[in-house]
């Protein structure tokens, strides 16, 4: 499979809302083309998510969303390139020159100066505590990779929390910032997790602490523990039951980098949606009940260097942006460009007075963040 | 002799915390897996890959995700 997608094509992961959130760029314009040729029983309201081949100049040859198995995978790949042996190129403008410049690219957003970035890896576990065996076609509810970034605002908190550990106290870390830092960490598709179920699921936290302690050589040790479920009736139930222990380091400019493993037990039920409407759910299509042991692992290292804090919203590993209204986004993009015209000691107040603005959309308090962005931008 | 232990100490403490964290991020890369998914390098520039498809004559083959391509949906 990977063999002939590297070999016969060019493969390209493009973060929809990423496109969508750039309207004035040429990389919208050759997504926008994309868009219009989606497959035709999607409904208008779901952004096109998938597979699809097209050619260099944004014509779609056909568009999937599930493969019933890897046969039909093949006869896929075959049927796309044929479709493209037959259609030659149409003359006219290719794709415009020029390359993003790094940081530029909407698709490839930089981590925001100072976060916390990093990946988190989460597995089943076999009876004795080792990672199960994965086949070519692992699933979500064994295996998971996510990049994930802690922002800023946060990890100047967890800083602050980490010294005062140092100087021998014991601190609980609150519970927005530990939600933050293990918000990732659960098996099965995004639709399934446990913290800010974007099903809007009922979330059952029975337990969520960590603890931060000196440890030896100048580190943090953490320890905790999470036991956590979120449930749709009719859809799907999930409970996760975890230990936590890592390590920190903190120096002058704040948190160096964090490690953290965890292992416990979940057990997760997923319904499906019916098949007339499987292709909205893509890879989560299929009903899924498993349960067993498991494990996380997650490591993140300070961004020395990226965005300004006021250009926010790019990234999904920073605030999750897509269930913000228009308006909020239309402000954003507003401010983003605002701060573009801004140097030197302009910038940095401005990007001091919207420090703020990273909690607010991590707790998707949309209003009070439109209000921010809006009384900053009148200024 | 105080200050050569003390620094011993030090040197000793730093060791081990350097062994501990290693151990964790041993522990976090136990559970990593050489998918076949993640193996694919995923063009992230959408503009540079259609100029290189047009160059090598190949047509592209685009995973849009509402997510991050490298992560789950």
């Amino acid at each position: 499979m990977r063999k002939r997608i590297v070999q016969e094509f060019i493969p390209v992961g493009i973060t929809v809302p990423f496109i969508l959130s750039t309207r004035d760029r040429l990389e919208s314009q050759v997504y926008e083309a994309l868009r219009r040729q989606k497959p035709p029983e999607t409904s208008p309201k779901v952004v096109p998510q998938g597979l699809c081949v097209v050619n260099a100049k944004g014509r779609v040859l056909e568009w999937i969303q599930v493969f019933e198995d890897e046969p039909a995978f093949h006869a896929f790949l075959d049927r796309t390139l044929a479709a493209f042996k037959a259609a030659p190129i149409e003359p006219g403008p290719v794709p415009p020159k020029g390359v993003c410049a790094p940081g530029k690219c909407p698709n490839q957003p930089l981590p925001q100066r100072g976060s916390l970035v990093g990946w988190v890896y989460g597995r089943s576990l076999n009876a004795a505590g080792e990672p199960t065996r994965l086949g070519p076609d692992c699933r979500e509810q064994i295996y998971m990779q996510e990049e994930t970034e802690l922002p800023r605002a946060l990890s100047v908190r967890l800083a602050g929390l980490a010294r005062r550990a140092l100087a021998g106290e014991r601190v609980a870390v609150p519970a927005l910032l530990a939600e933050a830092l293990i918000r990732e960490a659960h098996l099965g598709p995004k639709d399934v997790r446990l913290l800010d179920n974007p099903l809007k699921g009922e979330t059952t936290k029975r337990k969520l602490t960590l603890i931060l302690e000196a440890g030896v050589g100048g580190e943090v040790k953490i320890s905790g523990e999470s036991d956590l479920r979120s449930e749709l009736v009719g859809r799907f139930k999930h409970d996760q039951t975890l230990s936590w222990r890592g390590s920190l380091s903190v120096d002058a400019k704040g948190v160096k980098r964090l490690v953290l493993v965890a292992q416990g037990r979940y057990s997760l039920r997923w319904r499906g949606a019916d098949e007339a409407n499987r292709f909205r759910q893509l890879f989560a299509g299929r009903d899924q009940d498993v349960k067993g042991p498991l494990g996380f692992g997650l490591t993140l290292t300070r961004a020395e260097t990226g965005r300004e804090d006021a250009q926010l919203g790019v990234r999904g590993r920073g605030p999750d942006l897509s269930t913000a209204p228009v308006s909020l986004r239309r402000s954003l993009e507003r401010m983003q460009r605002h701060v573009k015209g801004l140097k030197g000691r302009e910038r940095a107040r401005f990007g001091a007075q919207v420090q703020g603005l990273p909690l607010l959309l991590s707790e998707k308090r949309w209003k009070e963040a439109e209000a921010l962005v809006e009384k900053l931008l009148k200024k | 002799m105080r200050i050569t232990l003390t620094l011993s100490i030090l040197v000793l403490c730093g060791s081990v915390a350097s062994a501990q964290v290693a151990n964790l991020e041993r522990e976090v890369q136990k559970l990593r897996n050489a998918a076949a998914w993640s193996q694919i390098p995923w063009r992230r520039c959408l503009l540079k890959a259609s100029r290189e498809a047009l160059a090598k004559n190949k047509p592209l083959f685009v995973y849009a995700i509402a997510g991050d391509p490298t992560g789950r949906c």
